[in-house]
């Protein structure tokens, strides 16, 4: 058993959050390297002056960001669990650093089109313009996509009403956890971003949670249950 | 209980598609279209499923012990709140796609997908007048069909 990876995209298809476990060592220099340029571009935002309320917010995401990324020795401490295996990893995954790449948009665009066959498959065909739009919204409960599995993998699911979606990617045999999507999204996501008076309401292109506090909470999660350590 | 039988070859497109009358089938009725939409997105969702393998999971499949000809890396199981979707691939490339409950498992696919599998071989192939990629119009494989499901929705 093992958790791969967790991934959150908003309602407008952007990956606001993603996080991968225990990847290989080759793959963790690339990605550190990767990392640079993004917290560069976000300081540029932070320098611009004709947003003065919104580079407050940011210019203090781009010092959380920063602080992620140096202080990774904290984040070993306030780890819930001293298990070596737990922390390493942690230790070698990454943070944001796939949210614009191919296997991001790859992993959206599999679970859009599997929701759309399981909705679409119960709906009675549309009669008039506003039934086609109620069919299509998220506002019918008609079906859900709850996961998907191949014999590699198994990919987690969960969609909020207001279009946010939740996805973990975990080994084969592991149980449903949609319910840990819903924990997530209920106690870790509702307190840290949508609580958070520094988190924007909406996120624009390119802009990523980069919240200390709700990356340690995730991995804290994570790490606590017991599919995490294979 | 088995909800609806699709085949698809393996450029992806409908050879077969039949729901069956069950009590309190989540189905409902599409139009032909859809079917053919459905079939397809579901070729293309099988390939794609397996290029998003974590880098981690790449030799899973090597453990699993579940059955598998043609189909080791591809999208297999697809759960939703209503029903499951099962996905598996014969070595020519044809996929048999089951529709089922929520409370069928791999085991219970795997017998069902035999018998579908092997009176596709002997009433499909074996028919002098059916024509490779072409849509599938057999009485005697739909009236054995008819018998699986029949056996599997008591």
């Amino acid at each position: 058993m093992a958790i791969y990876s967790f991934w959150i995209y908003d309602r407008h298809c952007n990956c606001i959050y993603s996080r991968e476990y225990g990847t290989s060592a080759s793959e963790t220099v690339k990605a550190s390297s990767r990392s640079t340029p993004k917290r560069l571009s976000s300081a540029h935002f932070s320098n611009n002056p004709m947003e003065n309320a919104p580079s407050a917010t940011i210019s203090s995401h781009s010092t959380l960001n920063s602080s992620v990324s140096t202080l990774s020795g904290q984040r070993k401490t306030s780890s819930s669990s001293n298990n070596p295996k737990i922390q390493e990893l942690i230790q070698k995954g990454s943070v944001n650093t796939q949210n614009n790449n191919n296997m991001s948009k790859l992993l959206f665009g599999t679970l859009f089109s599997l929701k759309k066959i399981a909705v679409s498959l119960c709906t009675p065909p549309a009669e008039t313009a506003q039934e086609e739009e109620f069919y299509v919204s998220n506002l019918n409960n008609f079906n859900k996509l709850r996961s998907f599995q191949t014999l590699n993998y198994k990919c987690h699911f969960y969609e909020t009403i207001n279009g946010l979606r939740f996805v973990v990617v975990t080994d084969p045999n592991a149980r449903d956890l949609q319910t840990s999507l819903v924990d997530i999204y209920q106690h870790i996501y509702m307190d840290n971003v949508v609580r958070n008076p520094l988190m924007p309401v909406e996120f624009r292109e390119g802009e990523v949670i980069s919240n200390d506090r709700f990356v340690l909470a995730i991995d804290d999660y994570w790490s606590s249950i017991p599919e995490f350590v294979n | 209980m088995i909800y609806s039988v699709y085949i698809t070859s393996r450029s992806g497109s409908l050879l077969y598609q039949k729901d069956f009358k069950t009590v309190n089938s989540p189905i409902t009725r599409q139009k032909s279209n859809d079917y053919l939409v459905i079939a397809s997105s579901l070729h293309g969702v099988h390939a794609i499923a397996s290029k998003i393998t974590p880098p981690d999971a790449v030799h899973n499949h090597e453990r699993s012990k579940l059955l598998a000809n043609s189909n080791r890396t591809g999208l297999r199981e697809i759960a939703t709140a209503q029903f499951k979707i099962f996905i598996n691939q014969t070595v020519t490339g044809v996929k048999i796609i089951l529709f089922v409950s929520r409370d069928v498992d791999e085991t219970r696919f795997a017998l069902m997908y035999d018998k579908i599998y092997q009176y596709y071989c002997d009433y499909v192939l074996k028919n002098p007048f059916y024509e490779l990629e072409m849509p599938i119009r057999c009485h005697l494989f739909d009236e054995q069909l008819n018998s699986v499901v029949a056996a599997s929705n008591v």
